[in-house]
């Protein structure tokens, strides 16, 4: 009878086995950030990026491997992430354009770019690297002063596959 | 375990001496213009390679435009260029371009003259250049006794054996010391010829003199002997006192006009002279003419 039970066992055992797969992506888009911006105060009611305000415009560099994957869209500031605390409206305006690029035909981003709101994007369809420059500018009510403080805004850039 | 110390430290520690790597990035060759002399930008090092050459510089232009930018390196060793990229800005918007391109390791002597050059509508501005090198500095390792495979040579003088026979100024003096003493032989050689000369004129006069001494006692001998045979001979015998007996008669150099007395009587010669030789054809034509 012990051998029997025996028997039976060996033959209704299955052999079962996880075998891993792994892989790991590479990023082929990587952004990183160039140069910081700063805000100048040419007048009171104004703060700008711009060198002739006394600003930095920041530049952020696109480095893509692989060229018709990725778009970039880089947004340019619609609100302080800090700031005094403010009464009045804040006019803001910006502009991206393509600053440097490794590849000469890069320049034809700046042609064939797409501007929505405050979000500006381009195809890049060029391995290589790409810098893109954000200028930032924005105006206190009607002529009005900037309370005393401390202002940081925010350039928000995306490399998103297409 | 003393004992043990010593050898375990003698295998860490290593005397040779070893050389690092250099590496680094030049300037910007551009900096004082669109053309560049390699020389003048790259350290000059045995064994130094270049491996990129990182260049930026902004186009300003129509889009619309054809315009391309070369930046180059002719080929120190030939003909071409060692390194040249170009970039096609035609029908795109002037902007800064920023490039680093790989060239491997090309030796430095392969670096030509460098440029940067634009054609077609457009011009370029703010250009920048460098190059990234390494090199060895124990390259060649005797430049420096920490160097690996440094070998301390003996040097090897040569010297330079200096023969005085062929130095000009000796020889200059040699020919001239050549020249005198055949001058001074020539000159010993007359002198001697004159003294020769001399004795001889002496002797001959010496010889004259005792030669008229020995003929006057002779002469005299031969008289008193003829005397003595024939004392009834009656001769004259007178002795000519000695000296110099010069020329009394002296003709001064001057034209002797012919004797005008004298052509006469050369006329008369002439004549018979002319007679004479008719005389002979006379006889021998018989007496007919």
């Amino acid at each position: 009878m012990k051998k029997l039970l025996l028997a039976t066992a060996l033959f209704s055992t299955t052999a079962m086995a996880n075998v891993p797969i792994m892989g790991t992506v590479e990023s082929k888009c990587v952004i990183t950030t160039e140069t910081p911006g700063i805000y100048g105060n040419p007048t009171p009611s104004v703060l700008s990026t711009d060198e002739v305000d006394g600003g930095i415009t920041p530049v952020v560099r696109f480095d893509v491997a692989t060229a018709d994957y990725y778009k970039a869209v880089i947004s340019t500031p619609d609100s302080f992430s800090t700031a005094p605390a403010l009464e009045d409206v804040v006019n803001w305006s910006g502009d991206v354009s393509v600053s440097e690029v490794t590849v000469a035909e890069m320049a034809a981003y700046d042609t064939n770019k797409r501007v929505y709101n405050n979000t500006h994007e381009f195809d890049l369809t060029i391995a290589g690297t790409v810098w893109f420059k954000a200028s930032s500018s924005a105006g206190y009510g009607y002529d009005k002063s900037f309370p005393a403080g401390n202002y940081n805004a925010v350039v928000e850039a995306s490399c998103i596959a297409i | 375990m003393k004992r043990l110390l010593p050898v375990v430290l003698a295998c860490c520690y290593s005397s040779y001496s070893y050389s690092e790597t250099v590496y680094g990035t030049t300037g910007n060759a551009a900096s004082s213009g669109y053309n560049w002399v390699m020389q003048n930008v790259l350290p000059q090092q045995a064994g130094l390679t270049v491996g990129n050459v990182i260049y930026r510089y902004t186009t300003v232009k129509d889009p619309a435009s054809a315009f391309t930018v070369a930046v180059q390196n002719s080929d120190a060793d030939g003909d071409g260029y060692i390194f040249r990229s170009v970039d096609d800005w035609t029908g795109l918007p002037g902007n800064t371009i920023n490039k680093v391109i790989s060239v491997g390791n090309i030796p430095i002597q392969r670096w030509g003259d460098g440029s940067i050059e634009g054609t077609g509508e457009g011009i370029v501005t703010n250009p920048y250049i460098a190059y990234t090198y390494k090199y060895d500095p124990c390259f060649d390792p005797q430049v420096d006794p920490s160097c690996p495979g440094y070998q301390i040579t003996v040097e090897s003088f040569t010297y330079d054996i200096y023969n005085p026979l062929e130095d000009p100024l000796i020889q200059a003096e040699l020919e001239a010391e050549l020249y005198r003493e055949s001058e001074e032989e020539k000159a010993r050689q007359r002198k001697s010829m004159e003294r020769k000369q001399k004795v001889k004129e002496r002797l001959e006069i010496a010889l004259g003199a005792v030669d008229s001494v020995l003929l006057t006692s002779t002469n005299v001998a031969m008289a008193a002997e003829l005397l003595a045979l024939n004392p009834n001979i009656n001769f004259y015998y007178k002795d000519i006192p000695g000296g110099a007996y010069e020329d009394v008669v002296k003709l001064a150099d001057r034209q002797l006009p012919d004797n005008p007395k004298s052509k006469r009587a050369q006329l008369a010669q002439e004549v018979l002279h002319q007679e004479m030789i008719q005389s002979q054809y006379k006889s021998s034509t018989g007496g007919l003419e």
